[in-house]
């Protein structure tokens, strides 16, 4: 029996030689194709590689916090899940969206929806800043399709209080409003980043080659501001602005000598954790970017500049025409008539006719002059976004009417903010004092890196004698005798005054019927003044009342009340005072 | 003789290839624990900072004010019920 296997002749030959010339030429195929992997083909796939290998985890760095006065953590970031599904490895999305509804209570339409609207995509966003419960139970799903991704939450364990001074951050994590924007390149962190080499899980296997960046946390902010006198000035200003059904209200407590502010609160108010979800004209900080006529309040201001230049002395006595005065085609009128009466008296029972007739002496350009010193028609340099200058018209647009409306805080406006910090420089002994919010900014370990304690004087803008004869004379008795009797306290002597400015329409000249501000500004102990106080109710209810002695100055006595002995500033031994005081 | 020098030859190839297998896997496994560990660490800081939050909420004085009106305690804030009092005095319409 032949076996052809051990058969070798000619055809066996040529068969061996095609198959060793197949083989040969399969073997230079693959050798031409490893050539054409390395050579042209080289960048591209190892790119490819790279991408399916390498990874890039992100080790995230921290916003810094800010801090009040004493410490307590006003605006502090952490980290929260959202939940998002790949749609390219969901299966069967309607019993995913179902699943995902129980975890995180949703409506399984609503998830389906999300899912279906872009099934190219590979990251959709289910829900948002989630508990930790209900990340663990989305997690114990183990579905390949639904992940979690950390994002940096801004929290405000403050709430409402301070709202609109702090600010809040956007989406992205950068500040949008308040000290969050105006700080904003001081409290942002840099994100770390680390590469490494991930298995077929894509699981991190081991370090990339590069080297690793650390994260860098953001530095941190100290405010000048106290949470505790914050929710007092709150809570003073919201009874006030229920008690008199007011619109809303601002009111500030700032320290004279060095310029901080204590508080600085507004309302309404917004909860600034949902700050996104709030009307903008909610958000907006009407102390620093409101202004207004101030009325009666300035009138302090218009003396000092009259007493300064020597356009009327303590002795002058000016006749206030019984509370009707005409000057050119208007009438001016007081709230009860009065006759001769000297600066001091003026100031007392706030007569607009014996300031418009002060002004009248001083003339436009030294009343001007007095206006611009105090620091009105300027920004007062804080460290608020969006502040205001204030309306201070240039001389050359005065008309004749403008010395007498302005001498009683008409036909100028000016913010909550300059009130309060040019009645600061009367305090100070005529010398005006830039306000701060911000006391220190700290680096990311707690270092301090620069300190805003010292105060930052801008002018003189009042004599010392002209600033103590103004604050211990004519408004101490303004607060003793005159209108502001109801800012008085058991245990501290207040200076002050009253104003009660109308609101001018929004959008075309002449006053709103009804519509007033009405104003306190002061400052306790009188004899060497701690704090002082502004308090504005808008638009209260006519009908109840809007004199800024009855509205505003209950709130302001409240603050002084409660703050001072706060502060830990000794109660007056003035007994005579205390005797002619409020008494049970 | 020769055999032996072969075998001898072998297994110390044999046991350098395992030791260079066993360092290799050890420093793979070492790798690993380290990105396990950094992963850690950004979860503690997490946590840290999801804490401090929490304490911060604590520590506001509204919340302090209504624990310490939960636990019906005495404790006031120096000066606060004084003030309180005196708005109510100042508010007497009788000194007007």
């Amino acid at each position: 029996m032949p076996v052809s296997g051990g058969v070798t002749g000619p055809t066996q030959r040529r068969r061996g030689s095609v198959i060793l010339a197949a083989i040969s030429l399969i073997l230079m195929l693959c050798v031409g194709r490893l050539v054409q992997i390395n050579t042209s083909l080289h960048t591209r796939l190892l790119s490819i590689a790279q991408e399916q290998q390498r990874g890039i985890s992100v080790l995230p760095a921290r916003r810094g916090t800010i801090f009040d006065t004493r410490g307590r953590v006003v605006s502090a970031s952490r980290q929260l899940p959202d939940v998002f599904v790949d749609p390219s490895r969901v299966g069967d999305p309607a019993k995913l969206a179902e699943e995902l509804a129980i975890r995180l209570n949703l409506s399984p339409a609503d998830v389906a929806e999300k899912i279906k609207r872009r099934p190219a995509g590979r990251f959709i966003v289910i829900a948002s800043r989630i508990d930790e419960a209900t990340a663990e139970a989305v997690a114990a799903m183990h579905h390949p399709a639904v992940g979690l991704s950390q994002r940096e939450v801004r929290s405000y364990p403050l709430i409402a209080s301070m709202a609109h001074v702090v600010g809040f951050v956007g989406r992205e994590g950068g500040g949008l409003e308040g000290v969050e924007l105006s700080y904003d390149g001081h409290l942002r962190g840099r994100d770390g980043r680390r590469g490494a080499i991930r298995d077929g899980r894509r699981r991190s296997l081991w370090p990339a080659d590069d080297s690793i960046i650390e994260p860098v946390d953001g530095g941190h902010i100290v405010l000048t501001l106290d949470a505790e006198i914050q929710r007092t000035v709150e809570e003073a200003l919201q009874e006030s602005v229920e008690e008199f059904e007011a619109e809303g209200g601002v009111a500030l407590v700032m320290s004279p000598n060095d310029g901080h502010i204590l508080a600085m609160a507004c309302l309404p108010s917004y909860d600034a954790n949902e700050a996104a979800s709030q009307p903008v004209e909610l958000r907006r900080n009407r102390a620093v970017t409101d202004p207004a006529e101030p009325g009666s309040t300035f009138k302090p201001f218009v003396a000092c500049g009259a007493l300064e230049g020597g356009f009327v002395s303590t002795f002058d006595k000016i006749d206030c025409h019984m509370g009707e005065y005409h000057l050119g085609g208007r009438v001016l009128t007081d709230t009860s008539p009065h006759g001769l009466m000297d600066i001091a008296q003026i100031i007392t029972y706030s007569s607009n006719i014996g300031m418009a007739l002060v002004g009248e002496r001083m003339g436009a350009k030294a009343l001007h002059r007095t206006i611009r010193s105090f620091g009105f028609g300027e920004r007062t340099g804080a460290d608020c976004p969006g502040e205001a200058p204030g309306i201070v018209y240039p001389l050359r647009d005065w008309t004749s009417y403008s010395t007498a409306s302005v001498s009683m805080g008409y036909e100028l406006s000016v913010t909550p903010l300059q009130l309060i910090t040019g009645f600061c420089a009367l305090l100070n002994d005529g010398v005006l004092v830039r306000p701060r919010l911000v006391r220190q900014l700290l680096g990311p370990t707690g270092d301090v890196v620069k300190s805003f304690d010292s105060p930052v004087q801008v002018r003189r803008a009042v004599s010392s004698s002209v600033a103590r004869y103004m604050t211990c004379e004519l408004l101490t008795s303004a607060v003793k005798e005159g209108t502001g009797k109801r800012a008085r306290t058991e245990h501290y002597r207040v200076l002050g005054k009253t104003g009660t400015p109308k609101l001018a329409y929004r959008n075309r000249g002449g006053y709103e019927p009804g519509a007033y501000l009405p104003t306190f500004i002061g400052a306790a102990p009188a004899n060497d003044p701690k704090i002082a106080v502004l308090v504005m109710v808008r638009r209260p209810n006519a009908r109840k009342d809007y004199y800024g002695g009855k509205v505003a100055a209950p709130a302001a006595s409240r603050i002084i009340a409660e703050v001072l002995p706060y502060l830990g500033v000794p109660r007056d031994d003035d007994e005579a005072f205390v005797s002619e005081g409020p008494t049970e | 003789m020769t055999a032996l020098r072969v075998g001898v030859l072998l297994g110390a190839f044999t046991g350098l290839a395992l030791a260079v297998v066993h360092l290799r896997s050890e420093q793979t496994r070492c790798a690993f624990r380290t990105l396990a560990q950094e992963s850690r660490c950004v979860e503690l800081r997490r946590e840290l900072w999801r804490l401090q939050t929490g304490v911060a909420r604590l520590r506001a004085p509204q919340r302090v004010r209504d624990s310490l009106d939960w636990f019906q305690t005495d404790l006031v804030t120096p000066g606060f019920d004084s003030g309180r009092r005196a708005v109510r005095l100042a508010m007497d319409p009788t000194i007007e």
